[in-house]
């Protein structure tokens, strides 16, 4: 009896220490927007694209449009990248997620040319990375 | 008795441990590593910090873009937040869980309305902490740097 009892502890205790270990790891990926923005901005002109050519080399509308003073507007067009890797364990997860968000920024006159471009492209080199913790 | 006892416990512990998640989700880590050095108080302009920057970019949704810029400031901001969740014993509890989600990092880029040139860049600094691990004790205090004088002017 005194067996099968360590026999059924140890068996209980290997379940427990492969419920801990057996898993896998993940990875899912969220792309924001268009990922050609910034691509397609470097074929806007400061001084001779207007805002309706603006709008057909980005293929839409801005997402915000900002009023700013002496009757120029701000044309934003957010993109980005979000990249979560996660190590599953059946007992427990850990998982990272990073994401960089890029913004396009176009000035339009009050005469609807472009005066100034400014795009970032910082989401092309996201990392991924699993553990949770630290700085 | 004693084998029961400790088989009664690892089962336990293997129901009662079944899902404990900890996720950690960084947003704009790039801007945590901006130098404003190159700015000069009363001299440089949006246009200056915008073409050797770039523009922000919001951290979670696009209303950001409202308060990241206006005719008077520029802000770049970095978000942390980590979540911890304990789903005890699935059939029988709800999961708990706990997050903390700060603006890690905010660098705060101020012009004058009527020239348009920088006059003056704050940092601020807020750290996360891990609940229910951690409790708010644990938290570093709020850093907010006036970096302003240590520019050239």
């Amino acid at each position: 009896m005194g067996a099968i009892m360590r026999r059924a502890v140890m068996l209980c205790g290997g379940v427990v220490v492969a419920g801990l270990l057996a898993g896998g790891c993940a990875w899912s990926r969220v792309e924001i927007n268009d990922g050609q923005t910034y691509a397609k901005s470097r074929a806007v002109r400061p001084g001779k694209t207007t805002t309706a050519q603006l709008e057909a080399i980005m293929g839409s509308a801005p997402n915000t449009v900002m009023p700013v003073k002496d009757g120029r507007q701000l044309f934003i067009y957010n993109f980005g990248d979000s990249k979560t890797e996660e190590f599953n364990l059946i007992l427990v997860r850990f998982a990272k997620t990073n994401a960089r968000l890029d913004t396009a920024y176009f000035m339009i006159n009050k005469n609807g040319v472009v005066e100034h471009v400014s795009v970032s492209n910082n989401s092309q080199r996201v990392p991924w990375e699993w553990v949770p913790f630290g700085n | 008795m004693r084998q029961w006892l400790v088989m009664m416990v690892l089962a336990g512990v293997a129901a009662l441990g079944s899902g404990c998640a900890f996720h950690r989700t960084v947003a704009n880590a790039h801007f945590k590593d901006i130098d404003p050095s190159f700015i000069t108080v009363g001299k440089t302009t949006v246009y200056d910090v915008l073409d050797r920057l770039g523009p922000p970019a919001p951290v979670s949704e696009l209303s950001e873009n409202f308060r990241l810029i206006s005719d008077t400031h520029l802000c770049y901001v970095c978000y942390e937040s980590r979540r911890t969740t304990f789903a005890l014993g699935y059939v029988l509890f709800l999961p708990f869980c706990w997050e903390d989600g700060q603006m890690t990092d905010e660098l705060l880029i101020e012009f004058d309305r009527d020239s348009g040139v920088v006059s003056s860049v704050t940092r601020t600094r807020q750290a996360t902490v891990r609940p229910p691990l951690q409790g708010e004790s644990a938290r570093a205090p709020r850093q907010t740097q006036n970096l302003t004088p240590g520019l050239r002017r």
